[in-house]
């Protein structure tokens, strides 16, 4: 042991603090400290066990221990220096003389990865790359030294079992030749025979590497067996450190009040709600803004950047003098530098006025509004429409995976996405026209008017069929194949095979349990899908003779009606921007934690 | 006494991928009457949780009952249809899954992780259900049900969470609750508790209770019998203290000498020392051997313990083991 005398501490922790913040709105959160001015040390060469209850900062104290974690205020010293005030480079040397062995070693270790694999990572993240055989053998001798064949090796960590995964865990720290082992509830997942084999295995270890353990547990016995001293803890610090008889005997399990949980304590949500959704609607709405500022710059300045402007072409024209045309052009500040109009434009879109079409020779803002509400429809309905089916055929594909339904569902999704949207338009328009069983544009019939209600709701439902049928018939194979990648995910979660066992229905268990927890990734594709299909719209409408927005936008394109043009854009931008804004709520609505995250700093 | 559940020459394996079937569990029989706590003792791989999925028959998709009688209140549970079986789980038969940070609905309050399951198999009004619910709660929650019941998963701390299961296990009344490993994920405070809680149930209610577990300290003064798993095979039942102070099967004395000794029994120069292990590994689903199962780690075998599988011997005082030691 480096000659050193066992009595002399490896390492000595003094009044250490660790704290988070809780989450708490606008900065509000409460400080809550797991590590309460812990302090401890560890003889060299000796075991320390460090028990208490769920809650009371072991793991948090052995994070710390590890250098994985930085403590708020404290000391920790190891082999003579500070280790809580070293910086990141010092750190890197210091780490692998701490090894850190977990409870579960099926999550610290990477199912695919071969026994050599896992063993000699550590030494490639350390860079202590030696000959290609020598770590081979260091490995090998590491995998014996814990009780595995060398044969075991080249297998896969997933084909081994659990108390020859915390092996093969012990195994890998020892490969950087730690000096302080902690053992974080190392043995509580293992059965009573493999824990016995692995506190042999320790013993064994230590006797012959002279090893230095902090052993975490829960399990006053398995402690006192293993150790030479124990340390009780309790809320964040350490009450008691001696040799066992003398600290567990007054420990009992079941003889403690219970203590309030670290970190755990449950607010008022109802009094504060309000205020965390106001907060949310509020960044929500900053984001939105700060976007539409984005999009109209960058709109003003790609127009101005292409050639050309609305009135050269009317300086072809004859019968418009020159003089008329200069006139024009200082009437509406075409002449006048970027900034400037831009800032101009600002001004009166602030104002309620989206500038001044030049073709139309009338106010931009109703123009666009009327054409806005007939694309906001059509994509609204779309969007509606696509859902209510995607929903269903979705849940049936996923809860049959690779039965009937599913293989049927997926091959007609899969040849729908694979037609152009144009293609698809024009086949139906062609079907339309060769049929005549719908009209091929307009949104209503010429004597609208004069119809009465129901009949109007008829012409406007024909008028609506193949533009919504396009639409949906593009975006459905999307989103179905999106809702049964959620489903397929929750359906073999363990929270529904425990509804499964209170006796919930199926058609409940899909719809009420299943449905909820994959609704997350949706919800953001709603918001998503309004935007898709607003702009997937736009190509629609031009083809089937939609008034909306779309051809609109492309005659003003081309004739360069710039303040058309913007005023397109920004709505467009405008229902994206509130499309993903009512996902944001309703996922705000939907998921608790998401309401924790929303306003956690 | 009447049985509430027998389980006679019940047999469960799985499909492989390869179509195979591997037998998770053979030839298991008991039977447990009204408000008795029976603990199954196991290790992984041991089939304990296959007989707990068994009995509510939640096997998964590749699961399958190869033979036996699962008889619950004069019901064969291996013969009845998907909705009869719905109609008995949660109502008759209530499980309490281990891992509860995963077996509650991440999204939904617990008043209607609980509420649904009154919803499911009580008509009752809206209004009074939020009642039911409320003092369901208020049994497992004394002073903050209605806090709990406002309250998400990820609000919960291990034990609450637990606790939540529990009401949601003894929503309707059950009279069997099999609970699989209730307290693996706890620590040993709120592991006690969890226990005396669900004592206090049992009085209260006369629920019978399967506990599976595979921590034989945790049986000790819980338990009213015991039955030892070993690869799939009962190998011992009994009575609980009897069974733990002086076992009869050679498995279930190695299991209990790998324990290290309580505090207070030892003296300071057995500490540090190395603990009684069974040498060898348990074996896998799929063994080639006739013999007992547990022959190759034995210290006591001999000749007839590799040709066959030893039946149960009943030994009297209510015990039976499985080892030619006992006769068979």
């Amino acid at each position: 042991m480096d000659g050193r005398t066992p009595t002399q501490p490896l390492i000595k922790v003094e009044n250490l603090v660790r704290c988070y913040r809780s989450a708490g709105g606008l900065g509000s959160g409460a400080l809550v400290s797991a590590l309460n001015g812990a302090s401890l040390s560890i003889d060299s060469g000796t075991t320390l066990a460090l028990v208490g209850d769920s809650g009371s900062g072991k793991s948090t104290l052995a994070l710390c221990l590890a250098c994985l974690e930085r403590p708020t205020s404290g000391r920790i010293w190891f082999e003579g220096r500070n280790v809580a005030a070293l910086d990141e480079k010092e750190l890197r040397i210091v780490r692998p003389q701490i090894q850190l062995i977990f409870q579960d070693p099926a999550r610290s270790i990477n199912p695919r990865f071969t026994a050599l694999e896992i063993l000699t990572e550590p030494l490639i993240v350390q860079r202590k790359w030696g000959q290609h055989h020598e770590v081979r053998e260091r490995a090998v001798q590491s995998l014996e030294r814990v009780g595995l064949h060398r044969e075991m090796s080249t297998r896969r960590a997933r084909e081994f079992s659990g108390g020859q995964r915390q092996r093969l865990a012990i195994a890998r720290a020892l490969m950087l030749e730690p000096r302080l082992l902690i053992l974080d509830e190392a043995l509580s997942a293992l059965d009573c025979s493999v824990q016995a084999q692995i506190a042999n295995l320790l013993l064994d270890l230590q006797s012959s590497l002279g090893l230095t353990y902090l052993f975490i547990t829960h399990d006053p016995v398995m402690a006192a067996h293993l150790s030479d001293e124990v340390a009780l803890m309790d809320r964040g610090r350490i009450v008691a450190q001696d040799v066992p008889e003398k600290v567990l005997c007054g420990v009992r399990p079941g003889n403690q009040t219970e203590l309030p949980q670290a970190g755990n304590e449950i607010k008022d949500r109802p009094s504060r709600s309000f205020t965390f959704a106001m907060h949310f609607l509020f960044r929500r709405l900053a984001h939105a803004v700060v976007l539409l500022c984005g999009v109209s710059i960058l709109s003003f300045l790609f127009t101005s950047l292409a050639p050309g402007s609305y009135f050269d072409e009317m300086r072809l024209n004859p019968q418009v003098s020159l003089e008329t045309v200069a006139a024009m052009r200082a009437q509406y500040q075409i002449d006048q530098p970027l900034p400037v109009r831009y800032a101009r434009w600002v001004r009166s879109v602030l104002h309620g006025n989206l500038g001044y079409s030049f073709s139309y020779n009338s106010p931009v803002g109703p123009l666009v509004w009327v054409r806005a509400r007939n694309t906001l429809f059509l994509t609204l309905t779309a969007t509606l429409f696509a859902w209510a089916l995607a929903l269903p055929l979705g849940v049936w594909s996923a809860q049959h995976v690779r039965r009937l339904p599913d293989v049927l569902i997926s091959s007609t999704t899969a040849g729908l996405l694979v037609i152009p949207d144009l293609a698809l338009a024009l086949g139906l328009l062609l079907f339309a026209v060769r049929s005549g069983w719908f009209p091929t544009g307009g949104l209503v019939s010429i004597g609208f008017e004069g119809l009465s209600p129901t009949n109007r709701l008829h012409d406007l439902t024909r008028h609506m069929f193949l533009p919504v049928l396009v639409l949906v018939l593009s975006f459905l194979p999307l989103l179905v194949r999106h809702v049964r990648a959620a489903m397929v995910g929750v359906l073999g979660a363990p929270f529904l095979r425990a509804a499964r066992g209170h006796g919930i229905s199926r058609r409940r268990l899909l719809y009420r349990y299943a449905l909820p927890a994959a609704a997350n990734p949706l919800i953001s594709l709603f918001g998503f899908s309004i935007g898709v299909l607003l702009s997937g719209s736009l190509l629609v409408e031009v083809v089937m003779s939609w008034p909306g927005l779309g051809p609109l936008l492309i005659e003003a394109i081309l004739s360069r009606d710039l303040y058309v043009v913007f005023g397109g854009i920004l709505l467009s931008a405008l229902f994206l921007v509130a499309g993903n804004c009512i996902a944001d709520l309703f996922l705000y609505r939907a998921d608790p934690r998401i309401r924790r995250e929303a306003v956690a700093p | 006494m009447a049985r509430i559940l027998e389980v006679r020459n019940l047999s469960v394996g799985y499909l492989s991928q390869t179509d195979e079937m591997c037998p998770a569990i053979v030839n298991v029989g008991f039977d447990i009457g009204p408000g008795e706590i029976l603990g199954v003792l196991g290790e992984s791989g041991s089939g304990k949780s296959t007989l707990a999925a068994s009995i509510l028959r939640l096997l998964p998709a590749n699961g399958r009952v190869q033979q036996g009688i699962i008889r619950f209140e004069g019901r064969d549970v291996v013969q009845l249809d998907r909705r009869e079986l719905e109609n008995i789980r949660g109502r008759r038969i209530a499980m309490i899954d281990q891992e509860p940070s995963i077996v509650l609905h991440p999204t939904m309050q617990i008043r209607d992780q609980v509420g649904e399951i009154l919803r499911r198999h009580e008509r009752l009004p809206r209004r009074f259900r939020r009642e039911r619910t409320g003092q369901i709660l208020a049994e497992l929650f004394p002073t903050e049900s209605e806090r709990i019941a406002d309250s998400y998963p990820h609000e919960l701390s291990g034990g609450q969470r637990q606790r939540v299961l529990i009401a949601q296990a003894i929503a309707c009344r059950p009279s069997l609750i099999v609970a699989d490993e209730p307290t693996a994920s706890l620590d040993a405070t709120t592991e006690r508790e969890i226990l005396a809680v669900l004592l206090s149930l049992r009085q209260k209610f006369g629920l019978a209770i399967i506990l599976i577990t595979h921590s034989p300290l945790l049986l000790a003064g819980v338990a009213d019998r015991v039955l030892v798993l070993y690869a799939g095979r009962v190998v011992e039942i009994g009575p609980t203290t009897p069974v733990l102070a002086s076992p009869l099967h050679p498995y279930t004395g190695a299991l209990l000498q790998c324990l290290p000794q309580p505090l207070g029994r030892t003296d300071r120069g057995k500490r540090k020392t190395k603990l009684p292990v069974i040498t060898g590994d348990s074996p896998g689903l799929i063994s080639l051997s006739h013999g007992c199962r547990f022959e190759p780690r034995c210290p006591d075998r001999f000749e007839t313990c590799r040709q066959r599988e030893p039946p149960a011997v009943s030994v009297g005082n209510g015990r039976t083991v499985s080892c030619f030691c006992f006769g068979g």
